[in-house]
């Protein structure tokens, strides 16, 4: 900054003023200042700053695994979201781990990031205090609960899975069955389906869990694996998209016709489900609309907003295509 | 840090001393300072530490986006690598556009970050000169071009598609097409496939499906296109497997018989690939493995920053090839 002032024929503390609060500072000296830091390349350091203000500018992010694509559409909107007010992203992932998630808050926690988005409403022993007592900003996502540590945006995995399984018993099939990883919102999702095929007395719901991260080639042994179990299986809901496309795929390699020998139900409504053949039933619950609410939550808060409501439920929709 | 001083009945300079070298206190101080770390929930400032040791540990990674899975691969790969280090990762997305990538350099170099991670060889002027006044390591990712920047890791995407083509053409296919995203690193696979064809005296109908992220809509369209200007249409390269998994989907729509009638090659081989029916054959680029390549290089010269030790030639470029996975549908 030294050799900006100098070469610009000012003081440090213009040069400082020129940086952080342009208006105050006369035309043409500014003009002087903007020219010195062009030629000299010069970038103000924005850390020294942060110290200075309290502000870092920068939001926590944790998710599962970017290499679902749901949390990545979640984590684009956030960040183009967060972008636009000029904030960045610290990205970091749990791998569905809650003391990796613990770890990962106090490094973020550690570089004084201005806010914190979490997936998810479980959290190891002692995060949600030690959060609270933080006096950020957080944001739980992609699940729906009645106690905040601060800010939620998500839906009812429960319900969801719920009304996936009363589309599959309005549609007459009795005897469904759910493949989905071995997490907490995709347990949520099953106790959902059990909970619609127990209130229409229909046959209990056998599962295939998955060790997550659940991927496209696990369907066909799942499916393998619940017809050794109930040969009678009518309809399949899966956790995920990616799950039923490749049971969509199964059926075409067993020449199965879907849905005439077993209905295929996903979750998500991924490009995919549009795309497959025959086009897939899912639950559609858009990704991006819960980066862009969290973010635009956390902008209010930290331009100093109260929020009357610190739970949205961006809700989900049953959408009917050929499989089901 | 002052009430933690206070709560413990220490100097300042204890508790600092018990945060950054605890061996040098003695064990019943450092006790206390520990008990008042965790009754007050104190968390140490590490941007503080940051200005000190000129250490962010923050690396800054610039991807063109996240909605396309191959580069979200890439990302967990690095982050793997450089969380294991105690590294965190800065995120821009610069939608495959250059003056946003250099908004996001100028915004990362503003943050001290340690290191910057971009995709592809292609850049500005002005980003190329700002970067190397930086001094700091950068690596370019899913290309390898004539003069890196500093280091670079990836596969030469030219060859990439002489191979497609090849591929295609032992097959006995010999009317052509390709389909694929209006972008750089697809225009070079293009400009592979189409010299290779051309040592045969082919020439292959090429339609553009778009500005990337590519969508299986625009796939199936482009088949369309495709089949109109080359009724003959035996064989397609597809410039990433979500547009080839379109034109397996649109076949079938059509009655079409793959590979009987038009055999079909993907690009970067995602899980799809092996899924869909018919197999897709894909050219593998393990881009898991990419970003966590680009990590090790990284870290391995913010390692040898601090031992004052020069990174030999023979690691500032890391080809790391590709292969054609040969499935059912060519």
């Amino acid at each position: 900054m030294s050799d900006v002032a100098a070469a610009a024929g000012v003081s440090l503390v213009t040069v400082s003023r020129a940086v952080n609060s342009p208006d105050q500072v006369a035309p043409a000296t500014l003009a002087a200042v903007r020219a010195a830091v062009a030629q000299l390349g010069y970038l103000p350091n924005l850390t020294a700053g942060s110290l200075a203000s309290s502000r870092s500018r920068i939001i926590g992010c944790l998710v599962p695994t970017i290499s679902n694509p749901v949390f990545a559409e979640t984590i684009e909107s956030l960040a183009s979201t967060m972008g636009d007010a000029g904030y960045q992203l610290l990205l970091a992932q749990t791998h569905y781990r809650a003391e990796d998630e613990a770890r990962l808050v106090d490094s973020f926690l550690g570089r004084r990031v201005d806010a914190i988005v979490l997936t998810g409403m479980s959290h190891a022993a002692g995060l949600r205090s030690r959060l609270q007592r933080s006096g950020l900003p957080i944001v739980e996502t992609w699940d729906l609960g009645d106690q905040p540590i601060d800010l939620m945006v998500g839906f009812s995995n429960h319900e969801a899975g719920r009304a996936a399984g009363e589309h599959l018993l309005d549609r007459g099939y009795r005897h469904l069955a759910f493949i989905g990883a071995d997490s907490d919102r995709s347990l949520q999702r099953l106790e959902g389906l059990r909970a619609a095929a127990r209130a229409r007395g229909a046959a209990d719901v056998p599962a295939e869990l998955i060790l997550p991260p659940a991927q496209i080639e696990d369907s066909g042994p799942r499916l393998a694996a619940l017809l050794a179990r109930r040969p009678e299986i009518d309809a399949v809901f899966c956790n995920n998209d990616t799950l039923a496309a490749g049971l969509l795929f199964e059926c075409r390699r067993r020449g199965w016709d879907v849905p005439g020998r077993i209905a295929v139900m996903g979750f998500g409504d991924l490009p995919i489900a549009r795309a497959g053949f025959p086009r897939m039933s899912t639950v559609q619950v858009r990704g991006s609309c819960i980066g862009a609410r969290a973010g635009q939550l956390l902008l209010a808060r930290l331009a100093g907003q109260q929020q009357a409501d610190t739970v949205v439920n961006i809700g989900f929709e049953v959408v009917q295509r050929e499989s089901t | 840090m002052a009430d933690v001083a206070r709560v413990a009945g220490v100097a300042r300079v204890t508790v600092s001393r018990v945060l950054s070298n605890p061996q040098s206190v003695a064990p019943a101080t450092r006790a206390a300072v520990q008990d008042a770390i965790a009754k007050l929930g104190y968390v140490p400032n590490l941007n503080a530490g940051t200005l000190a040791s000129s250490r962010s540990r923050i690396v800054g990674c610039i991807v063109p986006t996240l909605s396309n899975a191959w580069f979200a691969e890439t990302i967990d790969g690095l982050s793997e690598v450089l969380a294991a280090a105690g590294y965190q990762l800065l995120l821009g997305q610069s939608g495959y556009g250059p003056a946003a990538e250099e908004r996001l350099v100028d915004t990362f170099l503003g943050r001290r970050v340690d290191a910057i991670v971009l995709t592809g060889s292609e850049r500005s002027e002005a980003v190329r000169a700002r970067l190397a006044a930086a001094g700091i390591p950068v690596v370019e990712t899913w290309d390898l071009g004539l003069e890196p920047l500093d280091m670079a890791v990836g596969f030469s995407n030219y060859a990439v598609g002489e191979a497609a083509a090849e591929h295609l053409l032992a097959r006995g296919c010999r009317h052509l097409g390709y389909i694929g995203a209006d972008e750089q690193r697809a225009d070079k696979r293009l400009a592979g496939f189409t010299a290779t064809l051309a040592r045969q005296d082919l020439e292959p109908a090429c339609v553009l499906a778009g500005r990337p992220p590519t969508s299986f809509n625009s796939g199936a369209q482009a088949l369309g296109e495709l089949l109109e200007r080359q009724p003959h249409l035996d064989g397609v390269f597809c410039s990433n497997d979500t547009l080839a998994a379109a034109v397996l989907f649109e076949c079938r729509r059509r009655g079409l018989q793959v590979p009987q009638q038009i055999a079909v090659v993907g690009f970067s081989d995602q899980p799809l690939a092996a899924a869909t029916v018919p197999s897709l054959t894909s050219v593998q680029v393990r881009s898991h493995e990419l970003g966590g390549e680009a990590g090790r290089m990284l870290l391995r010269r913010l390692g040898s920053a601090s031992t004052g030790k020069a990174l030999g030639g023979e690691h500032r470029i890391a080809d790391m090839g590709f292969r054609i996975v040969a499935r059912e549908s060519a």
